[in-house]
């Protein structure tokens, strides 16, 4: 850094003339993002960070009347920055490197090297002792994910609560109805069902224009795979074997999913472009009618249908959490977060400004500040009919209300009398599921080498599982990918997470 | 004017048809993009391929102009473009001018360094730094200013204003002109073809960016639409479904993803036949004789 | 990078060279004071080049560090060579640099000429509405995104109703996985730029055009020269500088294929021939956060680019061409 002044200082004598003048003119725009944090004697006010989702960011000041309404009720004001969900990392990055932090910021990837770096280096703050001090925060903390989002050991933020049992299977009813099947039990059952809605023409068109279940590339590696191997009574991606941290694609559960994915695709019960899609692809075959059936997160039935519905007012989605299996109802476990609110030290300097933002938190739990999350303001964006809330203007609920909700915590089974059955239905499982899902047992531990090879290595094996389901390689091509994986830096992972683990069982 | 020979007559034939294919090879997938833009999503999910949509739907347009945000941006995107544009041309003749003197000395070993520009760089973050200890974040300086010159179009500037004639210059410089009064009086009026050429590049990168407004701003209030229409388009291919998890989000239709494209390309398209009337033949030729 | 730009200022001090360099200074100064004007209208355009080209590329040390982006530059350890063992001792790096070359390859042969043939062709146009019209329409796929040709592609392509398929499979033979082949991968790639971009890549050659003197033309015709002849020794000489140019800036950006676009079109199906270093760097590197090493891998391919660069230069001037420097 003091090289560069020096060098600036070369070259901005002569140059001065020029970008001066530019520098004059350019006072005008823009505002500055460094907030006074402070304790003026009434309110507290802190700047956030925080990625959004939706089509704009709502907006951030009293011309939003639900912001508004957090503002006064929280009693707290915030100075938010909010940007697009897919430059969030990059943002983030240069964040860090600036040394400018926000006082509050959402980190999505909280195991990322960059971000474990700046905690080890003590650029955040642990808020683990913190947590007693707030009711509602104590409420809502689960133990389990504490743990998932912890570096080494402790707590450096405040999770994004989300479903640990989410995983499932999501199906046309009335194709079942039509044909006079059950909902799917096990494993068995879903290969079943993806014949008869392959081969019975199950929405009696009298085409053959149908098949069983939808799969895209990247389904494949988050869900169908996981699925259905700890259906089968393997590991949700990694578990002990042997004493050991072991991948589940070094076990007998894994190559048995894979086999059966293989069968299906050979007798064209998946479609045959799998490996080449992505994204809403997936249920876009869904929503043509021609698919019946995919393995996801349950809360998708709800949320992506809608042309489905539109194209055929009779179709009718269903869904099932959880498969019978060798060792019973099992699903795979997910984080149970996503994303994690973190606070620099560097811009939240003493403790009390800390509690004070940890207040924010813990009154976003209080129950009106939740109604508030979820319908916004009455008289604005609802009005109350038989004690329900009904929305008045879903725009601007929409663009007000919802939008903020990366803003805020909440429980992830939170449910309201006004929500849909299939939703009320989804969340039930959410919690009826809970005790039979499979964790991954290395999400809270951290590998250097997993840290630098992870994705590389990662991709190195869904390559071999889509070239394998696919018949470009067999089982020997399959091990030999597998060996490559740990010569490559597979081993090592699983030594440095063998002893993380072993280091926190005692 | 000669009677035309027949080798010239097919010559021309051959060439028209070949010119018309490659026209509709380019033209039939953006009538798609069109019209994928005005179908219904269930239409667009059924058919995949419409080139005349059975039923005008708006909705797609509905989505993207409902937020009153994207009127603000489009202005601020016309706002960069323009300036971004001026600066950008003010710039890089200023420099290719000297360079383009034969008689300069040290213009090789400025070309080079120039030249290494375009093969290393810094990458975000050591340039987000000097952006950063400059005070231009939060600023419309930073999106003009650290892309003020390409080198690409520097260099090829440079190319056109090497191939004037130098007496034109000489004529001038005795005439008593300064440099800077040749450039604009003589070089710039002559390069006519070329100016429009870099405007253009210039200007389409101004209006396509949004990467280094979200990186160096954090008003959302002065970015470009690229942001929003960029952000449409991830929603609407599913990119986010699993980030935003438990919010209901609602994936917008497919026909946004045509209709971004419609509302991005379409200023710029319309900005082109402005500037095709300096591609005419003959600039170099008028303005000498007249 | 205090070197470089110091050459042109200061004396260096190796002192064989002395006598030689400080008359060239001496010359320079002179020259400064000759052509005060010319020398000041350059200053903007260095400092910019200094300020945001080159103190950013100070930024490359780290790839010699694991550099964290929280600890800064003065803070993150210093690693040697390290970056530089992992990537060349890595088994796919020639499996990478060879489909990096290829894409290159397919890309100068089979796109690079086609602006100029187009621009050739629009030229000898007569009719200036049927002229303006193509010329319009043409440079339109410019701006549509690689998401959606991408799109495009799969609807076209897939093996589930895309209308080639559809087509192949009328005629009764089997359907051809082109999106998960390893055969097809490279000649998508190039067909796409081909129809993205060779409209677009127009344009500056059809400013080059404009320039060209008419009365050269009608001398020639004087001559009694055909066409042929015309568009031989005429026209294309107008361009050939332009063309050079070109070509010796594409070998600078040689190993640069376009990321977004093939980071769409890869999948495990075509990844043997379809992983190149930009689609690398991003999975091994800028993914987990490690800068260092995609900066290690970057600092490879501009030190290709810059012998690439050099060489084509110094052909080019042997060839009696003006060159970039």
């Amino acid at each position: 850094m003091r090289s560069k002044q020096v060098y600036f200082k070369k070259w901005l004598v002569p140059g001065i003339a020029t970008v001066s003048v530019f520098f004059l003119l350019s006072a005008c725009v823009g505002k500055s993002r460094d907030v006074e944090s402070g304790h003026t004697a009434q309110t507290f006010k802190f700047s956030i960070m925080s990625p959004f989702y939706s089509a704009q960011p709502p907006e951030t000041d009293d011309s939003n009347a639900a912001f508004k309404a957090l503002e006064d009720k929280t009693g707290i004001k915030m100075d938010v920055t909010f940007i697009p969900g897919t430059t969030y990392n990059d943002k983030l990055n240069v964040t860090l490197a600036s040394g400018n932090l926000p006082q509050v910021m959402v980190v999505l990837d909280n195991k990322n090297a960059a971000v474990i770096n700046a905690i080890r280096s003590g650029a955040f703050w642990e808020i683990g002792p913190y947590l007693k001090e707030f009711p509602n925060l104590q409420k809502y903390w689960n133990d389990q994910i504490g743990d998932n989002i912890s570096v080494d050991g402790k707590i450096y933020g405040i999770y994004r609560d989300r479903p640990f049992a989410r995983k499932g299977i999501i199906f046309r009813q009335d194709w079942l109805d039509n044909l006079g099947l059950q909902q799917p039990k096990t494993v068995g059952d879903i290969y079943n069902i993806a014949k008869a809605f392959t081969l019975n023409d199950p929405d009696k068109n009298g085409k053959n224009d149908t098949f069983g279940m939808s799969v895209s590339d990247d389904n494949l590696m988050y869900d169908t795979t996981v699925v259905l191997e700890t259906a089968l009574g393997g590991f949700n991606q990694w578990g002990i074997q042997d004493g050991k941290v072991t991948p589940d694609f070094m076990t007998q559960e894994y190559m048995g999913a894979l086999k059966l994915l293989k069968k299906m695709y050979d007798e064209k019960l998946i479609n045959r472009d799998f490996g080449a899609i992505k994204g809403s692809k997936l249920v876009d075959n869904i929503n043509q009618g021609k698919a019946g059936m995919y393995i996801s997160s349950i809360d998708d039935a709800n949320t992506r249908h809608s042309d489905l519905f539109k194209l055929n007012p009779n179709a009718k989605i269903d869904i099932v959490l959880g498969l019978q299996g060798p060792k019973g109802v099992k699903l795979p476990a997910n984080s149970g977060y996503s994303g994690v609110f973190m606070f620099p030290k560097s811009s939240v300097k003493t403790e009390a400004d800390l509690k004070g933002i940890l207040t924010y938190f813990d009154k976003s739990l209080d129950p009106d500040v939740m109604k508030l999350f979820a319908f916004g303001v009455e008289g604005v964006h609802y009005k109350v009919e038989n004690g329900n809330p009904v929305f008045t203007n879903e725009q601007l609920w929409k663009d007000q209300v919802d939008a903020l909700s990366q803003l805020r915590i909440a429980p992830s089974d939170l449910t309201w009398p006004t929500e849909s059955e299939l939703m009320k239905k989804v969340k039930k499982l959410y919690q009826e599921q809970v005790p039979n899902a499979v964790p991954s047992v290395i999400e809270p531990y951290i590998s250097p080498t997993k840290a630098e090879l992870g994705t590389e290595l990662d991709k190195m094996i869904d390559d071999a599982r889509v070239q394998f389901i696919m018949g470009a390689i067999d089982e020997t091509g399959f091990a030999k990918a597998t060996d490559e994986w740990r010569n490559k830096g597979g081993d090592k992972m699983i030594d440095e997470l063998t002893q993380e683990y072993n280091k926190a069982q005692k | 004017m000669r009677e035309r020979s027949l080798g010239s007559k097919v010559f021309d034939a051959a060439n028209h048809f070949v010119l018309l294919l490659v026209g509709i090879v380019t033209v039939l997938p953006f009538l798609y993009v069109i019209s994928g833009s005005l179908v219904s999503s269930e239409e667009l999910l059924v058919k995949k391929v419409v080139l005349i949509p059975t039923h005008i739907s708006w909705d797609a347009y509905r989505y993207i102009f409902s937020s009153k945000i994207i009127y603000q941006s489009l202005l601020n995107t016309v706002f960069i473009t323009v300036v971004g544009t001026f600066i950008n041309l003010l710039l890089t003749t200023l420099m290719a001018y000297p360079l383009a003197k034969k008689k300069l000395r040290g213009r090789n070993k400025i070309m080079l360094m120039i030249v290494i520009t375009m093969l290393f760089n810094g990458g975000m973050i050591p340039t987000y730094l000097v952006v950063k200890s400059l005070g231009m974040l939060d600023t419309y300086w930073s999106l003009w200013l650290p892309i003020a010159i390409s080198a690409f179009n520097l260099v090829l500037l440079r190319n056109f204003f090497q191939q004037l004639p130098e007496e034109l210059e000489e004529s001038a410089k005795i005439d008593g002109c300064n440099d800077l009064r040749i450039l604009y009086r003589i070089v710039v009026p002559l390069s006519l073809p070329a100016m429009a050429t870099f405007a253009l590049f210039y200007a389409v990168g101004h209006w396509n960016s949004y990467f280094s407004a979200v990186i160096y701003i954090n008003n959302s209030n002065i970015w470009p639409i690229q942001v929003w229409l960029r952000q449409i388009v991830m929603l609407s291919t599913g990119g986010f479904t699993d980030a935003n998890a438990l919010s209901e989000v609602v994936v917008p239709p497919e026909s946004i993803k045509y209709a971004v494209i419609v509302v991005a390309a379409v200023p710029v398209l319309l900005l082109y036949p402005f500037l095709q009337k300096h591609f005419a033949k003959g600039v170099l030729l008028g303005s000498v004789k007249g | 990078m205090n070197r470089t730009m110091a050459r042109n200022e200061e004396v260096p001090q190796t002192p064989l060279s002395k006598p030689i360099e400080r008359g060239y200074v001496k010359q320079l100064i002179l020259d400064i004071r000759r052509e005060k004007l010319l020398y000041l209208m350059l200053l903007p355009g260095i400092l910019f080049f200094v300020l945001f080209k080159y103190l950013p590329m100070l930024g490359t040390v780290i790839a010699f560090q694991d550099y964290q982006p929280f600890a800064g530059i003065m803070k993150s350890p210093w690693v040697g060579l390290k970056h530089f063992h992992r990537f060349f001792t890595d088994p796919v790096f020639w499996m990478l640099f060879k489909n990096t070359l290829l894409l290159a390859v397919y890309n100068l042969i089979f796109f690079f000429p086609l602006p100029i043939i187009l621009a050739l062709m629009l030229n000898e146009v007569r009719k200036q509405i049927f002229k303006r019209f193509v010329q319009t329409i043409i440079y339109i796929p410019h701006f549509i995104s690689w998401v959606v040709v991408a799109g495009l592609t799969y609807t076209m392509l897939t093996t589930e109703g895309g209308i080639v398929n559809e087509a192949i499979a009328s005629l009764g033979a089997s359907k051809v996985n082109f999106l998960l082949s390893n055969d097809w991968f490279r000649t998508l790639i190039t067909s796409q730029v081909v129809w993205k971009e060779t409209g677009w890549g127009t344009i500056i050659f059809l400013a080059a055009l404009a320039g060209v003197d008419q009365q050269l033309y009608e001398a020639a015709r004087i001559d009694g020269a055909g066409r042929w002849h015309q568009l031989w020794h005429v026209t294309f000489p107008a361009i050939r500088t332009t063309i050079v140019l070109l070509l010796i800036l594409r070998l600078g950006s040689f190993l640069d294929t376009g990321f977004e676009q093939i980071f769409l079109m890869l999948n495990s199906g075509n990844r043997d021939v379809g992983e190149v270093f930009d689609t690398y760097v991003y999975t091994s590197g800028l993914l987990n956060a490690q800068f260092s090493y995609s900066t290690a891998v970057g600092l490879f391919k501009s030190v290709v680019s810059l012998i690439l660069v050099i060489s084509a230069n110094a052909l080019a001037k042997k060839f009696g061409e003006e060159g970039v420097y």
